[in-house]
């Protein structure tokens, strides 16, 4: 086999950690390798034609590169070894600028030793590599949009303009969001449902968009291009088509439930119109009451109803279709506050809650009344940043509090020209156009305070009013008012969770989905076929939404605007002849990839479903299955070669999913952490290709110890990798303790790509854990005096 | 009747192949399985010549003759093994090793748990049923072999041609492997596992539906069992999934679950890891920590042959650190369980 090795000196970066002489010399030594060449930048444009050339003119077969992370240029390398002529499976990257050069600055001599060795598991791995077969695949040219709020709406429409046909699915029995039930918006204190209700109807008109109201997600299959959707339609129990909105059912219904639409101001019927901008606008029970409606009530209004619209009956359908892609964009909550006596006290409100005092349409029919007595108040205080910004709830700023404020500042000061208004805030963050001249005008105005504190205490003070303790910069002080507005945390959604399961995507630890890269990338997500948008990503204001959506949707677009999608097929595959049907695999893959074929009686990959992370690959008890491009035998060999590294201090593996763990370790090298230099890292697809044997195998061949790290629990770029690992581990720590093995020698970390930092700390800890593991004997060391003591016994006998 | 029994009578009397059968550290079960062929056994004798086999006939125990084949039971236990198993190498053309303890260490390999010394004093003076107030052990290495610290497969000590496993082999097994090499064949095993000859049925599988498969674990005697149905569905440890098949599943068969006395399939390295790595998914694994003897259940055959054979002895272990060990207690900081407490 003809290997080339590329080593790149990164303009310095890594050349001046790593001494480039001494590993040149030592790649010459191997067999394989019939070229060792080095570049000053591997990635600058001209090194690409000199790659292709060098491939060509010594007729490599396999090519090693040893530079930067594989995150920045693997898929770069790839397309050019392609053009080479050569399968893109048949390359391999040695990280040895974040794992060698960068975080071990201090010992070029270590940093060195290392690189070489890394450069020697790469080139095992292009030994192993098997073609990467690209297929072609139909795209579907639709897509599904998740949330019909602001974002939703205008990803869709952005997509239906471009001829795409778009599944529009909304939970609730409306499309629209909260905004349009909302008085006014910032920045230009426009009349919010004016703004947004031209943009319902345009949803509704147009013939490429398909609304699914009151619909769930149940199931997601397939990939990029044709996505197996599978929704659950819940039942209005009204026929749109048949209601003519009379109201009649209205008016004989018996019983009220409270009204989500006026944020639980106020009750409305069991059946009843949304609102009246509602779309769909017809009538809907819902569905938590209907149980009881069918059991104690007399059907009065399936009874009244003059074009028989109304069956209380309806049962929930399901409803199949394929689109070629999906955007995410089910918005957030809002923070519900226990704090400032919320829960005790019908005058104080949130923001939400307020808007619909403003709204001409609201509980109060547009005047601001206290909801305790139906007066108007004579001082109202806004309290900022409740939940945001607060280490112990929420610690990122929620980003709209502040402007939506001052819009409700102006249309208080328009209703109420006297009341007394006092503003509680941390810190005023308008960032941009029109941001702080739109403060500032409220700042002036007449009758209006602003106060840099948030009140320590508040009391409930003759029944009804409140009296807020602040220490502001002349010391406490009391100040009472009649009516209170918290500006509420945005946080994500109730169901972001469920749907993150269904959909298969990541999240943050705030809860928020996590886009792909948030400076380069912040639509994306890890599958090119899925894009989220708007506050389910992070609180962001009406404008940033609209942007986001926007761009979501032409990145979706782009993607779908091929007439074939390739790509590359990174399967597990089976030997059938190892193959006992056993269906262990067939339990353990959670994206229905595995299917049996009933004939041979083995099982069999589905290779649109496979996503390549090896859960099955370590599940299969009978050896069978193995991964394409993360084979046993290459895990096997490489442990073999990196237990070959001299050091003084324990040795630890380092398995590192590829998804968090893995970008944790680069970023500690970007954010110049420093590690020791015996922390050896391997790559795997996900926490669930990690074998128990690899690590018992790992301790056998002379490691101290090993870490897996692997993404948090809940955050698996495969759903469950992670606790399955962990649930192995549960299996695996009895085991080795009955053999002696201490459970300190291995340590299981939850990393996300950002956290360098708590990597690095985590292998710190981890060496002081592995310090009393030297009261235990060499593990190594007595499976190699096996073969010792062989020879001493037999020398006994013999004398 | 192997299609080669018409060769001519005389040429095969002239060079019948020899055969020797010896066992070391087991039951002699493996060779008494040898006659369990019964008339099938009629098939090979005549175109063999036993040159020793203690099953069949007396014989010098100390001295082991030139062979043709040697099928070798028990696995290396002490000294004197160790020095007839290389005598047998040196002297036979073909080794099989026949049986579990030979091909993986088998039940006698569960001594690795355990320090030598404590198994002799387990063995010569705390065992219930002995009387032995001196605490005499055997010393005088002259007139018994002495133990190795830890009993090994054949494997690892020398080259072995053929695998007959099995815990007792089965008989059909021996008599083909035996004909197929008087023809001149490569003898070969299953590489699929037990679950493919295992008459049992799955319930219904919905792809991609993942679930605990049952949330019990229990032991045969507990539970009312459906004869037809899976017994890991059943919560009955079974090691048919990581064990070779070709025993026609014979215990699953008479309602037992698989013990895994096939060994591992071909390219699964041992048992133990690969049971873990299937089981997680599938089982409530605190109940199978908590019920099932983890060890002698994953690892009752093939210890020895595991990746890691032998107990690691921590230096200056305190007595109840070793009843802890033994015993396997769970330390249950680090479970997945409890981890949502944190």
């Amino acid at each position: 086999m003809r290997i080339g090795v590329f080593i790149c000196k990164c303009r310095g970066e890594i050349s001046s950690h790593i001494d480039y002489g001494d590993i040149i010399t030592h790649l010459k030594k191997f067999e394989d390798v019939v070229l060792v060449d080095e570049q000053i930048a591997l990635c600058s444009s001209n090194s690409y034609d000199e790659l292709i050339k060098k491939i060509k003119n010594h007729e490599i077969e396999r090519v090693v590169i040893a530079a930067c992370s594989p995150k920045y240029y693997e898929d770069i390398f790839r397309k050019n070894i392609e053009v080479a002529g050569l399968n893109p499976g048949f390359l391999e990257m040695a990280n040895i600028r974040e794992q060698c050069a960068w975080p071990h600055k201090a010992n070029r001599e270590e940093a060195t030793r290392k690189a070489k060795l890394l450069i020697k598991v790469a080139i095992e791995k292009v030994k192993y590599g098997s073609k990467i077969n690209l297929e072609k695949s139909k795209v579907k040219k639709s897509v599904m949009v998740i949330g019909a709020g602001i974002a939703g709406m205008h990803a869709a429409l952005s997509l239906a303009k471009q001829g795409l046909e778009v599944h529009l699915v909304e939970k609730k029995a409306v499309i629209g969001g909260d905004q349009v039930r909302f008085a006014k918006v910032f920045p230009r204190d426009e009349c919010s449902p004016c703004a947004f209700a031209p943009i319902i109807a345009q949803i509704v008109n147009n013939p490429n968009i398909t609304v699914h109201t009151l619909s769930e997600v149940k199931s997601v299959g397939g990939r990029v291009g044709e996505y197996q959707i599978k929704l659950i339609n819940h039942p209005r129990y009204v026929d749109e088509k048949k209601c003519i909105n009379c109201g009649d059912c209205t008016t004989v219904c018996p019983s009220e439930i409270e009204n989500q639409y006026e944020f639980g101001l106020g009750n409305h019927k069991r059946i009843h119109i949304p609102y009246e901008e509602a779309h769909p606008h017809s009538h809907v029970v819902s569905e938590k009451t209907v149980d009881d409606c069918r059991r104690n009530c007399h059907r009065y209004c399936e009874k009244i109803c003059v074009t028989k619209a109304v069956n209380l009956d309806m049962q929930p359908t399901e409803l199949d279709f394929i689109v070629g892609g999906i955007i995410v964009a089910t918005g957030h909550n809002l923070y519900k506050p226990h704090e400032f006596n919320y829960n005790n006290s019908d005058n104080v409100l949130t923001m939400a809650e307020y808007e619909r005092l403003l709204v001409a349409d609201g509980v109060t029919k547009g005047k601001i009344l206290r909801l305790s007595d139906k007066s108007e108040p004579n001082a109202i205080a806004f309290i900022l940043c409740v939940g945001s910004r607060d280490p112990k709830i929420h610690p990122y700023c929620s980003k709209y509090c502040c402007m939506a404020t001052a819009t409700m500042i102006t249309q208080t000061r328009e209703k109420l020209p006297n009341v007394k208004i006092y503003v509680f805030y941390k810190d005023i963050q308008t960032v941009g156009k029109m941001g702080d001249e739109y403060v500032r005008r409220t700042q002036e105005m007449k009758d209006v305070e602003w106060i840099r504190a948030i009140p320590e205490d508040s009391k409930i003070i003759n029944g009804d009013r409140l009296s807020l303790k602040v220490n502001a910069s002349g010391g406490y002080m009391d100040i009472d008012v009649d009516l209170v507005v918290l500006a509420n945390a945005l946080e994500p959604s109730a169901d972001t969770d469920k749907l993150r399961q269904i959909v298969g995507l990541d999240k943050t630890e705030e809860g928020f989905y996590r886009e792909s890269d948030i400076l380069l990338n912040p639509v994306s997500t890890f599958d090119p076929g899925k894009y989220i948008c708007g506050t389910c990503v992070g609180p962001k204001t009406i404008g940033e939404t609209i942007t986001e959506a926007r761009s979501a949707a032409a990145s979706c677009a782009s993607v779908l605007g091929a007439d074939e999608i390739i790509q590359e097929v990174l399967v597990s595959k089976v030997d059938e002849n190892k193959c006992g049907n056993c269906k262990v695999c067939l339990r353990t893959c959670v994206f229905g990839a595995v299917k049996i074929d009933e004939e041979k009686e083995v099982s069999v990959t589905d290779n649109t479903l496979c996503r390549g992370c090896g859960n099955c690959v370590s599940a299969c008890p009978s050896g069978a299955r193995d991964l394409i491009m993360f084979p046993n035998d290459f895990y096997k060999k490489a442990i073999d070669i990196m237990a070959e590294y001299e050091t003084d201090e324990p040795k630890i593996l380092f398995l590192a999913c590829n998804g968090c763990a893995y970008p944790a370790a680069d970023n500690a090298a970007q954010i110049g952490k420093q590690y020791p230099s015996n922390l050896l890292i391997l790559r795997t697809p996900c926490a669930g290709r990690v074998d128990t044997q690899y690590i018992e195998y790992a301790l056998a061949k002379g490691f101290d110890g090993v870490m897996i790290g692997m993404c948090h629990i809940g955050s698996c770029h495969y759903v469950v990798g992670n606790e399955d690992l962990m649930k192995r581990m549960d299996l695996l720590y009895p085991l080795l303790e009955i053999k002696g093995i201490s459970r300190k020698r291995i340590r299981v970390e939850e990393i996300s790509p950002s956290e360098g930092e708590k990597f690095v700390q985590k292998v710190n800890d981890f060496l002081d854990q592995l310090k009393p593991v030297y009261q235990e004997e060499n593990i190594k060391q007595i499976i190699d005096e096996m073969k010792l003591e062989e020879n001493t016994d037999s020398a006994e006998v013999e004398k | 009747m192997s299609p080669n029994t018409k060769k001519s009578e005389k040429e095969s009397k002239a060079q019948k192949p020899r055969v020797l059968m010896i066992a070391f550290g087991g039951c002699n079960g493996c060779h008494v399985t040898v006659l369990d062929m019964h008339e099938e056994l009629l098939d090979v004798l005549p175109h063999i010549e036993f040159v020793r086999a203690s099953v069949i006939a007396d014989m010098n125990r100390k001295e082991i003759p030139e062979s043709d084949i040697a099928l070798v039971e028990g696995s290396i236990c002490n000294d004197e093994n160790l020095k007839m198993i290389k005598e047998v190498r040196e002297k036979t053309k073909t080794l099989i090793a026949l049986g579990s303890c030979s091909a993986f260490g088998g039940v006698p390999g569960l001594r690795n748990l355990f320090d030598l010394n404590d198994c002799i004093d387990e063995g010569y003076v705390n065992n219930l049923s002995t009387v032995n107030p001196d605490k005499v052990t055997p010393n005088d290495y002259s007139v018994i072999p002495k133990q190795l610290n830890y009993v090994r497969n054949i494997g690892s000590i020398v080259k072995v041609d053929y695998v007959i496993p099995g815990c007792p082999p089965v008989p059909s097994m021996i008599k083909n492997v035996l004909i197929e090499l008087l023809n001149g064949k490569e003898p070969t095993l299953p590489t699929k596992n037990l679950c493919h000859e295992c008459h049992r049925k799955h319930k219904k599988i919905i792809s991609g539906d993942r679930k605990i498969i049952t949330w019990n674990i229990d032991t045969i005697i507990e539970s009312d069992l459906d004869p037809d149905l899976c017994f890991l569905e059943q919560g009955v440890l079974c090691m048919g999934p990581a064990t070779r098949s070709g025993c026609s599943g014979r215990c699953t068969h008479a309602n037992m679950p698989c013990r895994g006395c096939f060994g591992p399939n071909i390219d699964a390295i041992e048992q133990g890891c690969e049971m873990s790595n299937a089981m997680a998914p599938m089982l409530p694994i605190g109940l199978l920590v908590q019920k099932e003897d983890l060890a002698g259940c994953f690892y009752r055959y093939s210890l020895p042959s595991s990746i890691i054979p032998k107990i690691i002895k921590k230096h200056n272990e305190t007595v109840e650190e070793k009843k802890r060990r033994i015993s396997s207690t769970v330390d249950d900081s680090n479970s997945s369980l409890k981890r949502g407490e944190n």
